[in-house]
């Protein structure tokens, strides 16, 4: 034993050391480096769970505006089919009333010139009469202003007038 | 040709190897002992120079572990950066081995690897060994105190009170692991099995299954492996603690030899291979532990498998080999 250099209190120096040792190294290395090992860990994983959290959020929110896009799309294509539509009406409203306006103002139109023509028509014939009058007075060299003549002329006109 | 650097390292090199046959230096053959010398004796008590190199390396680990973890940040930084990664390694390699007891066990198996690790290395640097002290040793012959000049540091492993110590606090930290695993009275019966003729002998006074002569037979087999199993903890302690004492104190002789035969330069591939041979030793010591521990944590479920002989066999817990990483 003392050849190999061994003392027994030595040995129970060294057994001390390395408790001595062990507990130091539990206390300043081993329980924070493996503390703040465990915790990064559970932060990266924690970390890495939010990003997939947010990933899918803006998946969601990607599929939301797409959604509201389609939707607010089909509601602009609808409302500009109503307008269209409403617009058409309204044409077909003008139209149909420009339409009635004009016929009634022809019709009118129509109207005056015919009770003008039948004025004109009236006077014609009174002056007709008058001239055939007086032109078979002039012909006859005597006044023919009997109200019998007269009536012979007119009987002779509406005579003309039916044949015509 | 003149301007590389190679070339000029090839020409210091050279020279350096003819100068180890011209120098004008006395060097001698250290003087190979295998006790530790003692430097200094307080109140009755020898100071040897490897005690006190194991204070330097003790004293070095807690001061690099205490300024890395003084100011620990969650983003690692230079020295914290460094003992987290050899911690996390450990710990994986532990973990790899051990499996679920590895928080149990993990301080044992570290302190050991760091310890002879930094020891071992620390053991080659300048000043261990060269720096020298005189002693004033009460010599053999009465009266004279002859003063002999004995190295301050040597290589803590170079000492088998230290390689005795740290085997035998492997061996009895396997011992107490198993008994917290295990529990207390199970544990023991690894040593002293005396299940089998237990169980004989409940079944001859009928409270419980009867069993053949022949499971008394086992019985005392059992014993046998038992007092096998007692006599491989001493094995162990001797084994853990000759290999690395056998290991690094070869390395010191080598290494002084060298020096004394080749001083200058051609010395330092044997210093290469002493790196090496020191983290090799610290690696072997902290493997086997862990196996030993793991083994007596493990007990427990061979044994209830051999117990209740017609059980589901139960997970050896040494099968987790290799899962972790």
């Amino acid at each position: 034993m003392d050849k190999l250099g061994i003392i027994p209190g030595h040995l129970v120096a060294q057994l001390i050391n390395f408790f001595l040792l062990m507990g130091v190294l539990t206390l300043v290395l081993y329980k924070p480096v493996l503390r703040m090992l465990r915790e990064r860990s559970e932060r990266i994983a924690k970390g890495l769970a939010y990003a997939d959290e947010a990933e899918k959020r803006v998946a969601q929110a990607e599929a939301e505006y797409q959604r509201r896009l389609e939707e607010a799309r089909r509601e602009a294509q609808a409302i500009i089919a109503q307008a269209r539509e409403a617009a058409e009406k309204e044409r077909q409203a003008i139209l149909a009333r420009a339409q009635a306006e004009a016929e009634a103002e022809r019709a009118r139109v129509a109207e005056e010139l015919e009770r003008e023509r039948q004025a004109a028509l009236v006077a014609l014939r009174g002056q007709v009469a008058d001239l055939a009058i007086e032109a078979a007075g002039r012909v006859l060299r005597r006044a023919v202003d009997e109200p019998a003549h007269r009536q012979l002329v007119r009987e002779f006109l509406s005579q003309l007038e039916r044949g015509s | 040709m003149f301007r590389k650097p190679r070339f000029w390292l090839l020409v210091f090199t050279l020279a350096a190897l003819i100068f180890n046959f011209c120098h004008p230096f006395d060097i001698q053959l250290p003087h190979i002992s295998l006790a530790a010398e003692k430097v200094a004796t307080i109140g009755g008590f020898p100071i040897t120079n490897t005690l006190i190199a194991s204070w330097v390396t003790m004293a070095v680990l807690i001061v690099v572990s205490v300024l890395a973890t003084r100011n620990m940040r969650e983003v690692p930084r230079g020295l914290q950066n460094v003992v987290e990664l050899v911690v996390e390694k450990l710990y994986g390699f532990v973990e790899s081995i051990a499996g679920p007891h590895t928080p149990l066990i993990f301080p044992t198996i570290a302190t050991l690897f760091l310890f002879i690790i930094v020891s071992n290395w620390m053991g080659l640097l300048p000043g261990y060994l060269s720096i020298v002290v005189e002693h004033a040793a009460p010599s053999a012959h009465e009266g004279a105190h002859a003063v002999e000049k004995v190295p301050l540091l040597r290589s803590a492993a170079t000492d088998l009170n230290t390689t005795l110590a740290l085997a035998i606090a492997s061996v009895l930290m396997s011992q107490v692991y198993g008994v917290i695993v295990v529990g207390f009275p199970q544990y023991f019966l690894r040593f002293v099995n005396i299940r089998r003729p237990i169980a004989f002998f409940r079944g001859l006074q009928g409270r419980g299954p009867r069993t053949g002569v022949g499971s008394l037979l086992f019985g005392f087999i059992d014993l046998f492996i038992g007092v096998l199993e007692l006599f491989d903890e001493f094995t162990k302690i001797l084994s853990f603690s000759f290999r690395l004492f056998g290991n690094i104190f070869a390395g010191e002789v080598l290494l002084g030899v060298m020096v004394f035969l080749f001083p200058f330069v051609a010395s330092l591939p044997f210093l290469g291979l002493e790196i090496f041979v020191g983290a090799v030793q610290a690696f072997v010591f902290a493997v086997l532990s862990t196996a030993f521990i793991a083994q007596a944590t493990a007990h427990h479920g061979a044994e209830a498998e051999a117990h209740e002989e017609q059980s589901v066999p139960q997970p050896h817990v040494v099968s987790t080999v290799g899962q972790g990483t």
